[in-house]
């Protein structure tokens, strides 16, 4: 069905086109498996527009904070276009980068798990108060106690920890709800924690460690500079974990410039960094 | 009396799993019972409590060594309930286990005590491997509960004019200034992106039935991460842009229709049209607008002698013209545009206001 007719017809959001016109939905490309269609040729246009509703796509499954898989943007965005996928992922990194001022970063490259994360700190801290519930804080101040513990706490500590700043478990908290909830579920889930089994205990006994996400949203260094702030102490007074956080500053470095050259050399060759273009369809409608 | 069955399951960060050990203690457990039974079976068949004096020395030495396994596994118990204790603390207590141990040695002349001694070696020295590795690695001790204490006093927060004891005593309020306070400093350190929210769909430029909508829109937010959450959102935008579209398009051919009979031999440029110079976005819209009504068939567009795109109203009887290579029919043209292609345009076309008011 054309649907160019309709005045409600707006840029379509999540539907995709086949090249040579026809609309299909989700629904069909299902029944016949990609890998039986000869790939699509390679149509720059095209691919901008699918990296155009994957940054749309990324945006709300963002909103989440639930790292976002790779299979699910082929599945719902990509579609026959999966080929493709490196040049329209970097098509759609770049937009996010220039317009909404956040990288896009591969966390886990096994799983193929996505987040989106700002190009610059928060505001937040010079606006004053936001309206959200300050997770941030409470995840702070874990982080900097699984830090400066040497990279891990028992959840036995944690709750120490907690208690003290008026936190129990099974207990609803004003601000945060559920706190057990919230740290061994949502914040596991968004990758801010890791909540293991200490191997081979009985009766079994957890532990947390940093989580994916945290180590890209923050920095050893920074949760280190963040505990000192508390303490009214230097960094360089926790010898051994400001050489770790040191340690960790100079391989993020490294690797930052590593994927700086990449990602400059993949767009150089894709031809992305021309500003972004709209484009429209205008009918021209010639009477004799 | 029953020896106390202590549990050999390693703690945790014990890498060292004897499972011999616990085997063999089973075995030890089951053979003592044994022992016992016969001892008192002995007993019970002399009619009288003495035995063969060789008889009675073996017994004394079982009851020896059975005393020596005993108090190697109380120790061994010992120290494994006060590993914490002993890896964290600078207390003595783990070379006072290694001298006791060191004491039952010397009584130890069988194998099977020598086990437990082996065992208990294997746990001991596991637990002075942690507490070198802390030495060395200069590690000072974090101490999570002061690190609360100080960070009430980094928020501010002065115990002697807040009337509770205890933080979680406090009020609701005092709660909610140290979040938002260790909330804001947080964050500062933090790379979170905002996350991006539709406020009520797509931009409507005027007043309409909102109430309804907004509970659509709040559904379908709370599909947050569900693979669904797209199409939904569609539905209503299309919903919400069907009115505004045509109100649009019927506005902006007004303007033009208006034009055309103004100066009626003067073709509109199209750029100077749809361009405004004070918005990109707007000018986008316009753009988009116009076509449907070029589509409609109620204005065409044309390129003039300089190739310059104009437009022209259809309603005036058409002649031939000799540079007008379009044939009867549909045409389909694409306009890109650049945010440099509309700045280049507005500067060598001079726009200074927009031909297109806004509605509102």
């Amino acid at each position: 069905m054309d649907r160019r007719n309709d005045y409600g017809y707006r840029v379509p959001t999540f539907q995709s086109k086949h090249p040579n016109g026809e609309e299909r939905t989700g629904s069909n490309y299902r029944r016949i498996p990609w890998g039986r269609r000869p790939p699509p040729p390679r149509d720059v246009a095209i691919l901008q527009e699918r990296a155009n509703k994957l940054v749309k796509y990324l945006l709300v499954k963002d909103q989440t904070k639930i790292p976002i898989k790779r299979s699910d943007m082929l599945k719902d965005v990509i579609q026959e276009y999966d080929e493709y996928f490196p040049e329209i992922i970097e098509r759609a990194s770049y937009a996010l980068e220039k317009m909404f001022r956040v990288n896009l970063k591969e966390i886990d490259k096994q799983s193929s798990l996505y987040i989106l994360i700002s190009t610059q700190e928060s505001s937040a801290g010079i606006l004053g108060t936001t309206k959200d519930t300050p997770k941030l804080g409470l995840l702070m101040v874990i982080l900097s106690v699984i830090f400066m513990n040497g990279n891990k706490a028992s959840e036995a500590v944690i709750w120490e920890v907690l208690r003290k700043l008026g936190l129990r478990p099974g207990v609803r908290h004003s601000l945060f709800g559920e706190v057990r909830k919230l740290i061994t579920d949502e914040f596991v889930k968004q990758k801010y924690l890791e909540y293991k089994r200490v191997p081979n205990s009985r009766p079994p006994e957890y532990e947390f460690f940093w989580g994916l996400r945290s180590y890209h949203e923050t920095s050893k260094m920074k949760v280190l500079k963040f505990a000192c702030k508390v303490q009214k102490k230097d960094p360089k007074d926790w010898a051994a974990q400001y050489r770790e956080a040191v340690e960790m500053e100079v391989q993020a470095a490294a690797v930052a410039v590593a994927e700086a050259e990449a990602r400059a050399e993949a767009r150089a060759q894709m031809g992305i960094g021309e500003e972004p273009r709209y484009s429209f369809g205008i009918f021209v409608h010639t009477a004799a | 009396s029953k020896n106390k069955r202590c549990s050999l399951t390693p703690r945790a960060g014990n890498q060292l799993t004897p499972s011999l050990p616990h085997f063999v203690e089973e075995g030890e457990e089951a053979e003592e019972e044994e022992e016992v039974l016969t001892k008192e079976v002995e007993v019970g068949a002399d009619g009288v409590s003495a035995m063969h004096p060789d008889l009675l020395e073996l017994e004394v030495d079982r009851e020896k060594c059975r005393n020596i396994r005993r108090h190697y596994r109380q120790l061994i118990y010992c120290v494994q309930q006060n590993r914490e204790d002993i890896v964290r603390t600078a207390s003595e207590s783990l070379t006072e286990a290694l001298e006791e141990a060191d004491v039952l040695f010397d009584c130890v002349s069988r194998t099977r005590e020598a086990v437990l001694d082996a065992q208990f070696l294997v746990l001991a020295s596991d637990l002075g491997k942690e507490k070198a590795k802390q030495l060395n690695s200069d590690m000072r001790f974090f101490n999570h509960i002061t690190f609360c204490d100080v960070l009430f006093v980094f928020v501010g927060l002065n115990w002697m004019e807040a009337e509770c004891e205890e933080f979680s005593d406090c009020d609701d309020s005092i709660a909610s200034f140290f979040w938002e306070t260790v909330q804001k400093e947080a964050t500062s350190w933090m790379l979170r992106a905002e996350t991006f929210h539709y406020i009520f769909g797509s931009f409507k430029a005027e007043h309409s039935a909102r109430k309804p909508r907004l509970e659509h829109h709040k559904r379908s937010c709370k599909m947050e991460g569900n693979g669904d959450m797209p199409m939904k959102l569609k539905k209503l935008d299309l919903n919400a842009n069907q009115e505004t579209t045509e109100k649009e398009v019927e506005r902006i051919l007004g303007l033009l229709q208006t034009y055309f009979e103004k100066c009626p031999d003067v073709p509109v440029s199209y750029f100077e049209f749809v361009i405004d110079p004070n918005s990109f976005s707007r000018t986008v819209e316009n753009i988009f607008y116009v076509s449907f009504i070029i589509r409609d068939g109620f204005a065409r567009i044309r390129l003039d002698q300089d190739k310059l795109p104009i437009l022209e109203p259809t309603n005036t009887s058409q002649v031939d013209e000799e540079n007008d290579s379009c044939s009867y029919g549909r045409k389909q043209g694409v306009i890109s545009l650049s945010l440099q292609d509309w700045k280049n345009i507005i500067s060598t076309f001079e726009i200074s206001e927009a031909m297109i008011k806004n509605s509102y």
